[in-house]
Parts: structure tokens; C-alpha cells; sequence
């Protein structure tokens, strides 16, 4: 469910990326879905988004893909050590990431998108994870 | 998880490879044909003009009339050089290609400027890279990406924006640069020449034997204030452009 839910709003994301805003709110997802889930299906989704954005705003075909499948490793093999379902951790994940991102493809105004992608992060995390997504049940903090 | 994640990767990066080549302009382009419409009307909803109060008619007038008088002053200044030399100078016909505006990417839509729009216009349509794009005789900026069916367009406010431009009255030469706001700066003119108020500015062109650069005599704005300063090595004037860029729709690509 969470999964249907997440490429729903991958795909409004990406034409908003593509069309009216520089806000990296497809990275911000991926982002979310990886923590949450913590699967491997959250990276074929990155794969196919970062293609069909870099399609939209003309960046280099991969380059996107590229970013979030080596994010989103980074992100899941932290796990490993620490835990990573947690407001402070997707904060934070949300904030680096979305400064490199922005400043990678070079975007405008880097320091003020990756803060408000931290609240934007807040939102979507808040939301995915009261969707079951059929997962050993986490704990929550 | 590692394999799965290391094949993507893989993938991505031959794309990534292959695409600094043309051999995937076709497929790209084919995709871009499809998510055009979409994307076209994503941008239409969220840059939906609002019903214009008398005033903003008004001002839209003005503008418009604006750059009809300064296009008007650099014509008859030509056909002047005309009249005295009796030459008979062949400019290069203008070829104009309409595209639309589909992406307008800011930090926040409607209140942060812009400097880069997309157009559903590309190599396919015979857009070239640094081809100009205008707006009714305005100069709007110039293309700096190019695919199949769409070209990335930077606009002249953008900070790396800079070409040559003179004044409508006195012909002052100056470079016009982007500050990465909403206004332009007109730099480089030496202290001795005038800057007035309220003037217009036009391109100066700097066209190279190949066809890239500036055309002359494109509106680029009006001069709004003049900074000089007796200690400085040059004044500088702050330009507006009357092209409202956050309004964009509807834009001409300069093609040969």
C-alpha cells in the first residue's frame, strides 16, 4: 500500500519538479519510502524516477539515478549501526542530502531548499508511516 | 541488495555515458514527446494569468509601448545611416520560431524569480545551443541545453548572464549582467558618457562569424536608476526589463 502510495505522489512530484519548482521533493520520497520500508524495491522505483526527471528538467539521462541509488545505499547501510526510523535521522538525511543534490545540479538558493525540505520531509515521513506497507511491524519512536 | 543496487547503478551510469553522445536523442526524444503535454499543462495551472485589474492593463500597455518606441528610435537611427551613405545593408533575416513555456523551476513558484524556463522546442525543431529567444522584440535570454523536443533557456537575470548593450538616446555602450534577482545591471560605462533615467537599452550585438551571440537591437529594458560614483572606475545603471518573466507562456527562438 505504502509503495501504490509512494509512486502516486513520485509521479506528481516529478512533473512539479520538471514544471513550477526546484524543490527536490522526489529525493525527499525516496528518501522517506527507503526508511520506512527498508526494501529493495525502493531502488528500481529511484532508478525509473531519476530517469523520468532528468527526462523532464534536461539534466544529463542517469545523473539523478545515479544520486539517489547511491543515497539511499548510504542510507539503508547506516541501518545497520543505527537506527534510522526517526524523526532526527530523516531530518537530518533529508537536509545533507537535498544540499547535495540541489548543489550538484546546480540549483539556486541551496542552503533555503534543503530547510525546507526538512519540514517537507517531516510531512511525508508523518504520513508513510501510519500506511501499512506489510513490513515486520517497527518500533515506533 | 548490493547486486540489484549495483546493476541499477550500472545501468544508470552507461545511460549517463551514452547520453553526452547523440545516439539516445531519438528514444529521449520520443519520451519528451509524451510527458510534453503533461508538463505543459502542469506549468498552465500553477501560471494561470489572474484576471488583470485596470491598472496591470494598463502597465502592460505602457511596456509594450515602451519597447515599440525604442525599437522605433534604433530603426530610424538606421534608416538615417542609411540615408548618409547610401548603403544599402543587408541584415540577416530573422527566422522566429514560436515555442511555449513548459517549466519554469524556482525555489518557491510565483514568489521566487526565475532564471532558466524549459520550451517545448529542440534539435529536431533546429534549436541550436546559444540560439536567442525573444518575446515581442524583448530580449528573454538564450539557450544553453538542448535535447530532441525541448531546450533549457538561461534567462538574461540569471547571474551568469552578461552581453553587450548600448542606451536608446545617447548609444552609451555598457555590458548588461544578471544579479540573479529580478533586475539587470548595466556595467562597464565609463564615467564621461550619460546615463538617463528612464531611457531604454538595447542590445548592442555581438554576433560571431559563425552565428552565435546577440543580435543588435533587441529590447532589453529601461533604466531605472544611475549609480556614479567619482572614485569608481565605471557607473552602472540598474535595468527592468518589461518582459514580465514570471508570465511568461508564449516565446520566438531566433533560428537561421
Amino acid at each position: 500500500m505504502v509503495y501504490i502510495i509512494a509512486i502516486l505522489l513520485l509521479l506528481i512530484a516529478i512533473f512539479l519538479e520538471g514544471s513550477i519548482t526546484s524543490l527536490p521533493f522526489v529525493f525527499v520520497i525516496l528518501l522517506c519510502l527507503s526508511i520506512v520500508t527498508r526494501g529493495r524495491r525502493v531502488f528500481p522505483i529511484a532508478f525509473a524516477s531519476g530517469l523520468l526527471l532528468d527526462l523532464l528538467t534536461l539534466h544529463p539521462l542517469g545523473a539523478s539515478s545515479m544520486f539517489f541509488l547511491i543515497v539511499l545505499l548510504l542510507v539503508q547501510q547506516y541501518q545497520r549501526k543505527y537506527e534510522i526510523y526517526s524523526y532526527p535521522f530523516v531530518m537530518v538525511s533529508a537536509f545533507l542530502g537535498s544540499l547535495l543534490y540541489l548543489w550538484l545540479f546546480g540549483y539556486n538558493a541551496v542552503f533555503l531548499q534543503s530547510l525546507l525540505s526538512v519540514f517537507i520531509a517531516g510531512i511525508v515521513f508523518t504520513v508513510f508511516r501510519y500506511i501499512p506497507h506489510g513490513m515486520v511491524k517497527l518500533k515506533t519512536v | 541488495m548490493l547486486p540489484i543496487v549495483g546493476i541499477l547503478f550500472g545501468v544508470s551510469f552507461l545511460l549517463f555515458l551514452l547520453a553526452q553522445t547523440s545516439m539516445f536523442s531519438n528514444v529521449t526524444g520520443l519520451f519528451q514527446l509524451a510527458t510534453l503535454p503533461l508538463q505543459k499543462t502542469t506549468y498552465s495551472l500553477f501560471h494561470a494569468d489572474a484576471p488583470a485589474s485596470d491598472a496591470q492593463k494598463l502597465q502592460t500597455e505602457v511596456n509594450a509601448l515602451r519597447a515599440q518606441l525604442a525599437k522605433q528610435k534604433e530603426l530610424e537611427k538606421d534608416i538615417q545611416a542609411l540615408r548618409d551613405q547610401f548603403d544599402t545593408s543587408n541584415s540577416p533575416a530573422r527566422n522566429l520560431l514560436p515555442a511555449s513555456v513548459v517549466g519554469m523551476t524556482t525555489f518557491l513558484p510565483g514568489v521566487s524569480p526565475a532564471h532558466e524556463i524549459v520550451i517545448d522546442r529542440g534539435t529536431s525543431e533546429g534549436v541550436k545551443k546559444g540560439a536567442v529567444v525573444v518575446s515581442r522584440d524583448n530580449i528573454v535570454g538564450n539557450v544553453v541545453k538542448t535535447a530532441a523536443h525541448a531546450s533549457v533557456v538561461r534567462l538574461i537575470t540569471h547571474e551568469d548572464s552578461s552581453f553587450t548593450a548600448k542606451t536608446v538616446k545617447n548609444s552609451v555602450p555598457g555590458v548588461i549582467k544578471g544579479n540573479g534577482g529580478e533586475r539587470l545591471v548595466l556595467d562597464n560605462v565609463v564615467l564621461s558618457d550619460t546615463l538617463e533615467k528612464g531611457d531604454s537599452v538595447v542590445t548592442k550585438g555581438d554576433v560571431s562569424i559563425d552565428g552565435a551571440g546577440f543580435p543588435p537591437d533587441l529590447v532589453v529594458g529601461q533604466i531605472v536608476s544611475v549609480t556614479k560614483k567619482k572614485s569608481a572606475l565605471f557607473q552602472t545603471a540598474d535595468v527592468k526589463s518589461y518582459v514580465n518573466f514570471s508570465r511568461l507562456e508564449m516565446v520566438f527562438v531566433i533560428v537561421k
